[in-house]
């Protein structure tokens, strides 16, 4: 099968390696990966500090990016979101683009949620090894419903020990602009979650969304607290 | 209170320097929110109970005029006199009214936040009438003369050291910092003002269309001595608290307290039916009732924000929110903190824009929704709050300068040719930026700053491109 | 204008078009409430199980007089010298007012006509002991419902430190909805009825300072219940 690669632009500037891995395994799968560098921004940041215009105007690009019918997965659970549930919400007076938003909206999907729910794939021989313990993004979590399919991929890996931390789905404190306007607030919110992180003893701090990852990180190397972090991708691709 | 919404950076920064509000913060987390979810673990049903309290709010507020124009003859058959206030001047003025007609001059109140949306205790005071605060969270911070930090427990950054100072130094209180100790001086002096009140002054926890009932809720018993033992009651309470019947209030009597402490049932529910009979020994002699708008019907107007009105003042939200439970309340600078403060402060204050930094004090995690027991979207109904700053003329719009930058921001990340270069250049200058700008040093996440982005790889003619 | 046109007619403007009339939601909250519930079973044994979790002491009579005997030996055991009751027709049981009216505690009990509020609230703020019947009792959630009444003052379940009530088991209901049909359905029927219906689970009680929680704060810190459990006809 043939699918579009929506890669976040904080993984295409700043964590590359989880692009990457995202490619490598969906190759291993059998998926022949289609990435377009022409794409854009999904529109996300602008449409939550309530710059309409400028969300939109994104969003026109996304669709055309996408459109074909192909499925298109990221590696994220905040992009997925913003075009499933927001995305037709920007075109409420445009029927045309409402429909083409909603058509996009039907075939977007969060990595590990393609993954097991529509290539029905659990085991994934990947060769990493160590405790890890998994972060669940808001909107992954809350906003996509997802919790069990990182999971059920994790515990499938011989080599990973998946130890829970308490309060696994409590935010990270990023919220996009809400880090930039109470960094201070932010940051304290970081250092509670990875002291439940730390408390599990384990190594490697995993998720599927990629702000809450780098946040985390900052706040752990802030903090001296040994622990890094790793997009589920990349925990998924090792070895293959 | 004069209201103190933009100085939310500056009050929260001093929370997360105050070791004691932080413990009192983890209180509320480890507690209230907890015993919320054990409640409402062991109720059956108890998610088609808020699907069904969201359709009484939904209905209710749809046919609002109706219901309260049923309430109103209803209470008023029963003896009660129904006052409608405009605005916070009005509703001031009506009870200034009823005070002085009925030559008052010692008031006691229930918990109300209603009553410090409106100003009420100042414009009292000013009168010469003396008002005490009964309940025990709102008698301590009368005292202090502080704003409330929560909706349901107002004291609560408070330590029992600062309490007993407070009590030492202001009532000449001997030093005990013994909670017990405290609450029973303080059950002392305010059994003697109950026994001298000439009002009692509560809010309204709902009134009731079909039957002109008025329902309270409370844990201590000042509410019932306060409608008890004075001879005038006045109650005032917001247009959006009333409920059609019977039948609807027991939806919310059953999510009500387990959303707030996680208890069945408050220790009384004081339902009212009119003033106290000819034949009764006690009861007030007197029942006012002052419904306030207060912008409320503005709220009503507007389709993507009605939702707001659905709040049932539970504060299920504040105690789930991770913003609140390290800013505090009082950084939100009104009546009304956290989630539901961040809703409903930029849509009453008549300075919005004074308030326009408060849909951004939250990361959207929807933790509150999740909570929330009328199912009020409060990530959704921020994001509007947030567009209307940005880009509504009535409400903002952001200045130019944060609108330029957006607009750059918007144009680039549109171009994807610039925004790889941008990337580029941002990420050699990094230590540069680090240095300069102070929310660039939490991007130290980012791992290896020299390395290209994933598009300029993909980019390259080496055939890391899969077609 | 005055207030009320206007904010009525802001109302009417911000809902525009009409509604539906939700009549259904009747028979879906009725459907809810079946299914919420609990388990059949012995009401008592329910009520007093909620009771206790409330820290209400609860005792169980097999009839009045054994209710008298118990009512005794709370007042003993609290050494109790002043009570305050209300005329409630439980309380006029043989066996009962005579506890009540013996030398071990000193009745404030106001007469029949007394109509001075002031001497009312005085007496029961002096008493150690609140004595009162009940309108009805809820299983589910431990309650005490009070209905106002000419013959029982709302402050002797208010003003004193315990506070003392007797049930009848056939009073028991299981829950908040079995008591809804029970109330005024209207304005009209209200009139004629109390003023006030107050529910009463467990003794007073806050949490405002630091969250520890501390019991009689304004209201009774105590609470006693005994059940009589004798099928009495109404």
């Amino acid at each position: 099968m043939q699918a579009h690669v929506f890669i976040p632009c904080l993984v295409d500037q700043v964590r590359p390696q989880t692009g990457f891995a995202t490619l490598r395994l969906l190759n291993y799968l059998g998926v022949r990966t289609l990435y377009t560098p022409s794409q854009v921004c999904c529109g996300q940041p602008f449409y939550k500090s309530g710059y309409l215009k400028e969300a939109r105007r994104l969003a026109r690009k996304t669709i055309l990016n996408f459109r074909g019918g192909l499925p298109v997965i990221a590696p994220s659970g905040s992009c997925v979101r913003m075009i499933r549930d927001y995305y037709e919400g920007l075109f409420a007076d445009d029927p045309v683009w409402r429909n083409r938003a909603a058509d996009l909206a039907g075939r977007v999907y969060e990595l590990s949620e393609f993954l097991v729910r529509v290539l029905k794939v659990e085991e994934i021989p990947s060769r990493f090894s160590g405790r890890v313990t998994f972060h669940d993004s808001c909107q992954v979590k809350r906003g996509l419903g997802i919790f069990e399919e990182p999971r059920l991929l994790l515990t499938h890996i011989p080599g990973v020990e998946l130890e829970e931390m308490k309060r696994s789905d409590e935010c990270c404190g990023f919220g996009g602009i809400f880090s930039a306007k109470y960094p201070h607030i932010a940051e304290a919110i970081a250092r509670d979650k990875i002291g439940n992180a730390a408390a599990t003893g384990a190594g490697v701090l995993s998720g599927c969304e990629i702000s809450c990852l780098i946040h985390l990180e900052g706040c752990a190397r802030a903090t001296g607290t040994r622990i890094r972090t790793l997009h589920l991708a990349e925990i998924l691709a090792s070895g293959l | 209170m004069k209201p103190l919404c933009q100085l939310f950076g500056e009050t929260s920064r001093r929370a997360l320097e105050d070791p004691h509000l932080q413990v009192a913060l983890r209180g509320l987390d480890g507690r209230l929110r907890v015993q919320r979810d054990n409640a409402f673990e062991e109720l059956p049903n108890g998610e088609e109970l808020r699907d069904e309290a969201r359709a009484i709010r939904e209905h209710t507020l749809a046919h609002l005029d109706r219901y309260l124009v049923e309430f109103e003859e209803n209470f008023t058959s029963l003896g009660g006199v129904v006052h409608w206030a405009g605005d916070a001047a009005a509703a001031r003025g009506i009870i200034q009214e009823i005070a002085r007609v009925g030559k008052v001059k010692r008031i006691v109140k229930g918990k109300s936040m209603v009553s410090e949306e409106i100003g009420l205790n100042k414009a009292l005071e000013a009168q010469g009438l003396e008002v005490v605060e009964t309940d025990l969270g709102e008698f301590i911070i009368q005292v202090a003369g502080e704003p409330p930090s929560h909706l349901v427990a107002p004291a609560v950054h408070k330590t029992r050291a600062g309490i007993t100072e407070l009590f030492n130094d202001a009532l000449g209180a001997p030093r005990m910092e013994d909670p017990e100790a405290l609450t029973l001086f303080a059950r002392k002096i305010l059994q003697e003002k109950f026994l001298q009140a000439d009002m009692g002054i509560t809010g309204a926890n709902f009134t009731v269309a079909r039957t002109g009932g008025v329902v309270l809720l409370e844990n201590e018993g000042n509410i019932r001595l306060s409608t008890t033992i004075p001879r005038i009651h006045v109650a005032v309470t917001g247009i959006e608290k009333v409920v059609p019947t019977w039948s609807e209030l027991a939806v919310l009597l059953k999510l009500l307290p387990r959303s707030a402490t996680g208890q069945k049932l408050s220790s009384y529910v004081s339902i009212f039916l009119g003033p106290g009979r000819q034949e009764e020994p006690d009861g007030a002699e007197e029942f006012h009732l002052v419904l306030l708008d207060n912008g409320r019907s503005r709220i009503l107007k507007d389709p993507a924000l009605r939702e707001s009105l659905r709040c049932i003042r539970c504060g299920a939200c504040l105690n789930t929110c991770p913003v609140y439970l390290k800013a505090g309340g009082h950084a939100w600078g009104w009546v009304y903190s956290g989630p539901i403060g961040s809703v409903l402060t930029p849509q009453l204050l008549e300075d919005r824009r004074s308030a326009s930094g408060l849909p951004f004090a939250s990361t959207l995690c929807g933790a509150c929704f999740g909570v929330c027991p009328v199912r009020m979207d409060i990530p959704r109904i921020l994001t509007e709050l947030r567009r209307r700053f940005a880009q509504d003329p009535a409400w903002g719009p952001a200045p130019k300068r944060e609108r330029g930058l957006f607009g750059l921001a918007g144009f680039t990340m549109g171009h994807h040719h610039l925004f790889n270069g941008a990337g580029e250049a941002a990420r050699r200058l990094m230590p540069v930026l680090r240095r300069v700008l102070p929310l660039m040093r939490q991007r130290s996440g980012v791992s290896d700053l020299s390395a290209p982005s994933f598009r300029t790889i993909m980019r390259k003619p080496r055939d890391e491109k899969n077609d | 204008m005055t207030d009320r046109e206007l904010v009525l007619s802001r109302i009417r403007k911000a809902l525009g078009h009409p509604r539906e009339d939700p009549a259904a939601a009747a028979d879906r909250r009725a459907g809810l409430s079946r299914a919420i519930e609990t388990l059949p079973g012995d009401l008592v044994k329910q009520f007093a199980r909620e009771c206790e979790a409330q820290a209400v002491h609860v005792y169980s009579a097999g009839n009045p007089l054994e209710a008298g005997e118990i009512l005794s030996g709370i007042l003993s055991r609290l050494r109790v010298e002043r009570v305050f009751a209300g005329r409630d027709d439980i309380l006029e049981e043989e066996g009962i007012r005579s506890r009540i009216r013996s030398s071990q505690v000193v009745d404030l009990t106001p007469a029949e006509d007394s109509r001075d509020r002031d001497t009312l609230f005085a007496l029961a703020a002096r008493a150690d002991m609140g004595i009162t019947g009940v309108d009805w009792a809820l299983a589910d959630t431990g309650t005490l419902v009070l209905i106002s009444n000419p013959g029982r003052s709302r402050s002797a379940s208010l003003l004193p430190r315990v506070h003392t009530a007797i049930v009848r088991e056939s009073r028991i209901l299981r829950s908040l909805d079995d008591l809804i049909p029970l109330l005024p359905q209207g304005s009209c029927e209200a009139r004629g009825k109390a003023s006030n219906v107050t529910l009463i689970t467990g003794p007073s009680k806050t949490a405002d300072i630091e969250l520890i929680l501390v019991r009689g704060v304004h209201g009774p810190a105590e609470v006693h219940v005994i059940v009589i459990r004798e099928a009495k006809p109404e």
